[in-house]
């Protein structure tokens, strides 16, 4: 019968990977249990015999000896300087530098739009519409007074509209401009 | 005492003559590939089921030793290090040749053998023969812990860092693979050792 505790703990006894207080304790449980003793037996049994160098290993053919050796035994001496480039820690130390750069690109670029956008945005409101009124002591003479600024802004607003060139859309009776087409039929 | 079990003089010495592989002396790497090459060898056999493949992957193996020896960490065994790539040459091979289905077909043949009798007395190629057989029948993953543990004499802990699994997976698979192989061994009349 096999005892649960050969696959967790008896594996690792009798690979040596236990710890010593384990081992200990382990060495308890198989004195009473005949199903670990069994398997502990059987596998050093089976380590001795079946499992053994002369079963389970094999020699590759020599040409591949001679090939293999010298393929890596003339290693040159590698310097620290050289495999510096290939260490694992550089390639992510070149990854995230690469990252970093980008980022702080991209952020820089963004702030940058951001920060055009928020001043151009000053810059029409302020042209727009003026400051704003001292402190005013009267709460009426202040509303007064923004009322005639509005008043006052909606006048300008009219006559800039009224000022504004058609460019697109040239009245019928203005002179042209640039080449002028003749109708040769008509005329 | 089993010949797969190393003292930690071996190990010293396996870090001895990596310190001279890495000055450039030659002995340093003929000396760490005669004490290993044979296992990583029976390895890669019994994971590809053939030895010229086995063969190439050795050599890619090596090769990839040579290429990551600089990133060799000194506080880790030699030989689980060597066996890890030969892993990863391993799964590689597989993902690009698709050799599962060889491997069913292999299984399948095994299968098909008349049995011998109990009583009948092996001689060490007949018995290598049968093991070789009862491990062509174990699942690639059984296949593969047990070769590293048996093999490799990598420990549980590094097999389930090595196959990225949890250690009690990797225990488990061992136990399946011991139990299988025992079973498929007592099938062709090997009644234990």
């Amino acid at each position: 019968m096999e005892c649960n505790k050969w696959q967790q703990e008896g594996l690792l006894y009798v690979s040596r990977e236990m710890e010593a207080s384990q081992e200990e304790e382990y060495q308890e449980h198989v004195q009473l249990c005949e199903g670990c003793r069994d398997e502990i037996d059987q596998y050093i049994r089976d380590k001795k015999t079946l499992f053994s160098a002369e079963m389970l290993c094999e020699s590759p053919s020599e040409h591949i000896d001679r090939k293999i050796i010298a393929a890596c035994s003339s290693m040159p001496k590698v310097s620290r300087s050289i495999t510096l480039f290939s260490t694992v820690w550089f390639k992510k130390a070149v990854i995230s530098m690469v990252f970093l750069i980008f980022g702080t690109g991209a952020g820089v670029y963004f702030t940058m739009n951001y920060y055009n956008a928020a001043t151009n945005n000053n810059a029409v409101a302020s042209h727009k519409t003026p400051p704003a009124p001292a402190v005013a002591s009267d709460s009426r003479v202040a509303l007064a007074r923004n009322h005639d600024l509005m008043l006052s802004n909606k006048k300008d607003s009219l006559k800039q509209k009224e000022t504004i060139p058609l460019v697109n859309h040239p009245r019928p009776d203005a002179p042209q401009q640039g080449i002028v087409t003749v109708d040769l039929k008509k005329e | 005492m089993n010949e797969f079990i190393r003292s930690e003089e071996d190990q010293k010495e396996d870090q001895g003559l990596f310190d001279l592989w890495m000055k450039g002396d030659p002995r340093g790497f003929s000396g760490l590939y005669d004490r290993y090459k044979n296992r990583v060898f029976g390895f890669l056999v019994r994971m590809t089921g053939d030895r010229e493949i086995a063969e190439d992957l050795l050599q890619d193996t090596f090769l990839a030793a040579m290429r990551n020896a600089v990133q060799f960490d000194r506080e880790r065994n030699f030989l689980s290090w060597i066996f890890g790539i030969a892993h990863k040459r391993t799964i590689d091979y597989f993902r690009h040749v698709k050799v599962e289905n060889e491997h069913i077909a292999d299984t399948d043949r095994s299968v098909g053998k008349e049995p011998d009798t109990p009583d009948v007395h092996f001689s060490n190629m007949q018995l290598k023969a049968l093991i070789n057989d009862a491990i062509k029948t174990l699942d690639p993953m059984q296949r593969e812990v047990f070769l590293l543990r048996e093999v490799g004499d990598v420990s549980f802990k590094e097999i389930a860092q090595i196959m990225n699994c949890p250690i009690n997976t990797a225990l488990g698979r061992m136990r399946l693979a011991l139990k299988n192989i025992r079973k498929e061994l007592k099938r062709n009349g090997l009644n234990g050792m």
